[in-house]
């Protein structure tokens, strides 16, 4: 089971794939499953629903929570190549923002436009 | 991926000690890219010892006004950094258009000054690679070579250094600091990576049982109004095919400090002295940044795949000098 | 014929209750909380992982494999070669009168023969306790080789290139007139040369097959676009009855076309299996992928069109070059498009193969037409250029009322709308004309539109509904989820059909034990199911008013069919006030626990019937109807003046696709075809190295498709005018929107920059 999954590591996004788990045995790992589940949909799980965020759903979960690590990133003041002024303390999350934040998150489906969408509406 | 025996260092001198005893052993940081290449059988280490845990993870302020990041620093982390932000924009520029989020909040500083190369030709070990092989060859030439260098190139290897943050520690001085069991050793970046010669294998002159502890960074006032730009072939997400790291300061019309380097067009992150040196002193204009670009990329050769690059590099350089000049009087 | 279209389309839609909404997707619970499960992600007791070696010729024979490195990695069960493999039966000859031979990507019997007929090709598969140890080995295995020269070349070969033999579904080349004299005459002309790369699908989900042999029992969890070609060709390939195998494939994590024939990754996870007595998962690596699946092939078209100076087309000629393997690979429809775009005087297309000792090319969305329109539709702007005409008034000025090549009517064409729609959302009107004229800051604005056209497909489906005594409903047929919302649609259809509530219809596809469903190509499935649907909803509502008919306490006793209508839950008397009652009250009265409907049969010669029966109906409706989705595709790029880098900034995509079922799902699909063609035209290029065939970027850092960065807000929208000859008026949407986006995208660049690319991927060296 190797699929390119972004998980959080102690709320930092990174990629599963890319990591050897023993450096991670001290950090607390969340995946989809620990986000929220049929019963509990986290509010980003349901904006998905809502928007369209997917189509096929494999890289859905990825999705989800990379955006979950991006928002925490954005709320903490963390720039991004496409912040025009880096040196401004508190940065409008624009859509070329999300866009921008969530190219390490690839589609084939091209559900791109929904996935911005949900992310809006779940950061609300 | 081979299977290997892992320890995990407490301290900067159980680490540089596990290295020294253990033949084919690497240092393991964020791991982005060397679990890559050790997925792709490309390295193929018996010992990986983990860095993770050592105490490196501060970016402070040295006396004097530079500043000293430690090797373990994330780039994300240092991405956003105060004072990285407003004292070197650049490098947080550059930081932030490498890789993705996600591989930023993994990577490190030490282990970025340490990526390999992207060529197709290197990662295929079906292929040729004196790099990867040493002494098999260059398949890269005659191949696809768009993303491949044309300064400081050899006959035995034409690839390219992947790195952004390394453009942007060329043009900003950078000092890499490395612990062995011999002691401390400081190596200015310009010295640390190696152009291919005969030995493309060789890529630093790191050796084998140094750790990367530290990069300082010296009081770089026009670094303050400096850019980062990366050309790509997709928006995000991808390595650059020409970036340019530039700071420029001009008073009364004439260029009174720049720093200028390239990546995405040698082994090594390039430092266009060349141009630094016509254009300090000189009229602040497109002319003159003109001049300067062509005269660094005079001796760059091409493959038939990248030839657009030794151009590309040029305006890239002119725009954003232009940028930098048009910002500065606008301030 | 009159017969068989009423009961193919019983109605085209009335104001139904779910069709038309925009329903979220009734798996999108599983899809956002990590429950549902890809084919790689079953668990079985006991499961081994294998691994692939791949050929590093691109053409030889195999002298000597030495397994011994890999065979001493601690947790290695086998390494399997030819030298140890066990006979597996050739793949059955292509035929047209046994679609599931069209299943087999190649006519290579893997690790039954020595020779090797691409560089990649698998020489053997290692198969162990964990994944790690299966890939460490598979790299120990060193294998050497007789090469024998290999032709790789596509660019050298276009000189012997031979005009494509013609089939009943696709014919090779026609004509009308005299082309070529009519574009010598020609007050007005462009002769223009094409070419595009060879690209792959990389779907995200990787290939993988978990397969587990019963004795001679086999189930494999497999993502497919056609379950019943897996189901097929693998009972063939291992000499057991196709009903000894169950695939399942509930989720497939896009698919593209790659995943429509059988590649070999699948024969060997099953063959690995069988040779371990083990459950045996064999998910390919990205490079696998690559490697061992084909991908869409690169073509080299010219375009040539005369014209009066008052924009009257007189010639149209269209002509291709595309490659097959040696081994396997089928033509590509490239000028299928130019048959029926354009009316104009003189036609002439014609396609044209060259064979290569490359992995078979494969079918990848809309093959043919996705590339083909980048070369018809690029063309026509440029005549535009030359007329001094605004390029939706060439079109205009040449929209036939009748197919242009035969007279031939066309079901449904609303392409004038669907130009007209486009270029007042996307503001067109305030496009200045002159290339290089529009400006944002330092970026070079331009905007171009092109014309989308993908025909339309209809398969035969086998589809059972079961009506439960609690008012619920149980849809099953073997179709396929790869993202575009099947269940959802037919929940939606069947819903409406039987007057129920969507909440009270479950769907079942993805699984071979069900009755078989159509292949997911052609952008067909869902019209196929929907009609097969539809007529056992029908059965059903006769069945169930049978039983209340006959019951002397029925509302609806002696009550014609065509007199009742479901809804509410049962069925009623025509009319606002019509008496009759639920379904669950004739079925208890009944004393019947459920009530079965079905079509098609499962039995060897009711499937073969089916199947006469679908081929004669589609050659019927070809020799009477045109039937296409087509469209408009409007976008504005920005291209920066320094570098030449091409951003994407607006679109406005307006597509006739007769009835959308879920507006949701739909706009989806149609995003998404976008979104590939935004890639086709600005970055995806696969790197076939001419030296040795070998592709050079088998990853998804080398082979850039779009990000999220790349991609704008995409408004999509439908005229939703049902064409009359479909199943409630429906055309597939898969596969249109990724037509004329890459010559949208051209003629924008062409209109910021003055230059015109005719070379794709269009990367900013071509236009510094």
């Amino acid at each position: 089971m190797r699929r390119l999954h972004t998980v959080l590591a102690d709320g930092e996004r990174i990629n599963s794939c890319l990591a050897l788990a023993v450096q991670y045995a001290d950090r607390e790992i969340t995946t989809i499953e620990g986000v929220g589940d049929a019963d509990r949909m986290h509010p980003l799980q349901a904006a998905f629903v809502r928007n369209d965020g997917f189509q096929c759903g494999y890289c859905t979960s990825g999705q989800i929570c990379s955006a979950l690590g991006m928002l925490a990133e954005h709320d903490a003041g963390a720039p991004s190549a496409v912040t025009e002024h880096l040196a401004a303390t508190s940065i409008e999350l624009s859509d070329a923002e999300i866009r921008e934040r969530m190219s390490g998150n690839l589609c084939r489906c091209g559900a791109y436009n929904g996935i911005v969408e949900a992310i809006k509406e779940g950061a609300r | 991926m081979k299977a290997f025996s892992y320890l995990s260092a407490p301290d900067v001198a159980t680490a540089v000690r596990a290295i020294a005893d253990r033949p084919n052993a690497k240092f393991i940081g964020g791991g982005t890219n060397l679990v890559d290449l050790m997925r792709e059988e490309i390295e193929r280490p018996d010992t990986v010892i983990d860095i993770t845990r050592l105490p490196l993870t501060e970016v402070e302020e040295l006396p004097g006004g530079g500043v000293r990041i430690g090797a373990l620093v994330r780039n994300s982390h240092l991405a956003a950094n105060r004072l990285i932000r407003t004292r070197y924009p650049m490098l947080s520029q550059a930081l932030l258009s490498g890789a993705s989020g996600q591989l930023r909040n993994m990577a490190t500083v030490g282990g970025n000054l340490l990526q390999r190369t992207r060529c197709l030709y290197f990662y295929d070990d079906a292929a040729a690679c004196n790099k990867r092989e040493p002494g098999s060859g260059c398949e890269a030439v005659g191949g696809f070579t768009r993303s491949h260098a044309v300064l400081g190139t050899s006959a035995a290897c034409i690839a390219t250094h992947p790195s952004d943050m390394c453009v942007a520690l060329a043009a900003l001085d950078a000092t890499v600091v490395a612990e062995s069991v011999r002691g401390e050793r400081r190596i200015p970046i310009s010295e640390f990576h190696l152009l291919p010669g005969e030995r493309p294998d060789i890529e630093t002159t790191l050796t084998a049982d140094e750790l990367i502890t530290a990069v300082e960074l010296p009081d770089v006032p026009v670094a303050a109004t400096s850019r980062y730009r990366k050309v790509r072939d997709r928006a995000s997400y991808a390595f650059a095919l020409v970036s340019v790291a530039a700071a420029l300061e001009v008073t009364g019309g004439t260029v009174s400090a720049v720093r200028l380097a390239m990546g995405g067009v040698a082994a090594k992150p390039w430092r266009a002295r060349e141009a630094e040196r016509l254009l300090l002193g000189g009229p602040a204009d497109v002319e003159s940044f003109r001049r300067a670009a062509a005269t660094e990329l005079a001796p760059a050769v091409a493959q038939p795949g990248n030839a657009f690059k030794i151009e590309l590099a040029q305006r890239v350089i002119v725009a954003t000098l232009a940028q930098l000049l048009a910002e500065g009087s606008a301030a | 014929m009159t017969q068989t279209q009423t009961q193919e389309s019983p109605a085209l839609p009335r104001a139904g209750r779910n069709v038309g909404k925009p329903i979220d997707r009734v798996d999108g619970k599983a899809k956002t909380t990590g429950a549902a499960r890809f084919s790689a992600e079953y668990p079985y007791p006991g499961l081994a992982h294998a691994a692939l070696v791949h050929a590093t010729v691109g053409r030889g024979r195999i002298a000597g494999i030495d397994v011994t490195a890999a065979a001493a990695v601690p947790g290695v069960l086998t390494v399997i070669t030819h030298l140890n493999a066990p006979p597996m039966k050739p793949p059955p000859p292509v035929s047209l009168l046994n679609l599931e031979s069209l299943a087999s990507a190649t006519t290579v019997n893997y690790l039954n023969t020595d020779e090797v007929h691409w560089h990649g090709q698998p020489v053997g598969v290692v198969v162990a306790a964990t994944l790690d140890a299966a890939v460490e080995a598979a790299a120990l295995v060193r294998v050497s080789y007789e090469e024998l020269p290999a032709r790789v070349d596509f660019a050298a070969a276009e000189g012997r290139a031979k005009p494509q033999k013609g089939n009943a579904l696709q014919p090779g080349e026609s004509r009308k007139g005299d082309a070529e004299a009519a574009l010598a005459a020609a007050p007005v002309s462009v002769d223009l040369r094409y070419t595009t790369p060879p690209h792959n699908h990389n779907a995200l989900e990787p290939h993988a097959t978990t397969a587990a042999w019963d004795g001679d029992r086999l189930t494999v969890h497999e993502g497919a676009q056609n379950i019943a070609w897996v189901r097929g060709h693998l009972a063939h390939k291992f000499g057991v009855p196709a009903q000894n195998v169950r695939v399942i494939s509930p989720y497939v994590g896009g698919a593209f076309g790659g995943k429509t024939m059988i590649w070999p990754g699948t024969i060997l996870a099953v063959l690995a299996a069988r040779v371990t007595g083990r459950p045996v998962r064999l998910a390919l690596t990205r490079e696998g992928v690559y490697r061992t699946v084909g991908g869409r092939t690169p073509s080299i078209q010219r375009v040539a069109l005369g014209a009066n100076e008052d924009g009257r087309l007189t010639s149209l000629i269209h002509t291709s070059i595309t490659r097959v393997g040696a081994v396997g690979g089928g033509p590509e429809q490239v000028t299928s498009q130019s048959r029926h775009l354009y009316d104009a005087e003189n036609i002439f297309v014609q396609q044209n193969l060259v064979k290569l000792d490359l992995l078979s090319n494969t079918v990848m969305r809309a093959p043919g037409e996705s590339i083909g329109t980048y070369a018809l539709e690029t063309a026509v702007d440029e005549l535009a250029s030359k007329l001094g005409m605004d390029p939706i008034e060439l079109r205009m000025r040449n929209e036939p009322e009748r197919n242009p090549l035969d007279g031939k009517r066309f079901a449904h064409r609303m392409l004038r709308e669907a130009y007209a729609r486009g270029a007042e959302r996307f503001g067109w009107a305030d496009r200045t004309p002159e290339p290089g004229s529009m400006r944002d800051g330092r970026w070079l604005i331009g905007m171009g539109v092109a014309s989308a056209y993908h025909p339309s497909w209809q398969f035969a489906a086998n589809v059972t509904v079961r009506l439960s005594a609690d008012g619920t409903v149980v849809v099953r047929c073997g179709f396929h989820e790869m993202g575009m919302g099947g269940a959802t649609a037919h929940a939606q259809i069947t819903a409406d059909a039987l007057g129920v509530p969507f909440e009270a219809v479950r769907v079942e596809y993805g699984d071979s034990d069900l009755p078989t469903g159509p292949g997911a190509g052609g952008s067909g499935q869902t019209a196929s199911v929907a009609a097969s649907l539809l007529t056992a909803c029908d059965k059903l509502k006769r069945s169930v008013l049978a039983l209340a008919r006959r019951s002397s306490g029925s509302p609806l006793r002696g009550v014609r069919p065509s007199g009742v209508e479901a809804r509410d839950g049962g069925l009623y008397q025509a009319g606002a006030a019509g008496r009759g009652e639920a379904y669950a009250a004739i079925l208890a009265r009944a004393g019947r626990t459920s009530v079965e409907a079905q079509v098609g049969s499962e039995t060897r010669m009711g499937a073969l019937a089916g199947q006469v029966r679908f081929m004669s109906k589609l050659m019927l409706d070809r020799r009477r109807w045109v039937k296409a989705a087509c469209g408009a595709q409007f976008c504005e790029v920005r291209v920066d003046p320094d570098t030449g880098e091409v951003r994407v900034s607006r679109w406005v995509g307006v597509f006739d696709v007769g009835t959308v079922i879920n507006a949701k799902t739909a706009a989806s699909q149609l995003r998404g075809g976008i979104v590939m063609g935004i890639g086709m035209a600005l970055s995806e290029a696969t790197l076939v190295d001419p030296r040795h065939g070998r592709i050079m970027n088998p990853s998804l850092a080398e082979y850039h498709v779009p990000v999220h960065a790349d991609i704008p807000p995409i408004d999509v929208s439908w005229l939703n005018e049902p064409d009359p000859t479909m199943p409630l008026g429906l055309i597939g949407v898969g596969e249109v929107s990724i037509t004329g986006a890459a010559a949208a995208i051209a003629n924008a660049v062409h209109h910021a920059t003055g230059r015109r690319v005719r070379d794709l991927p269009i990367t900013l060296d071509a236009l510094m």
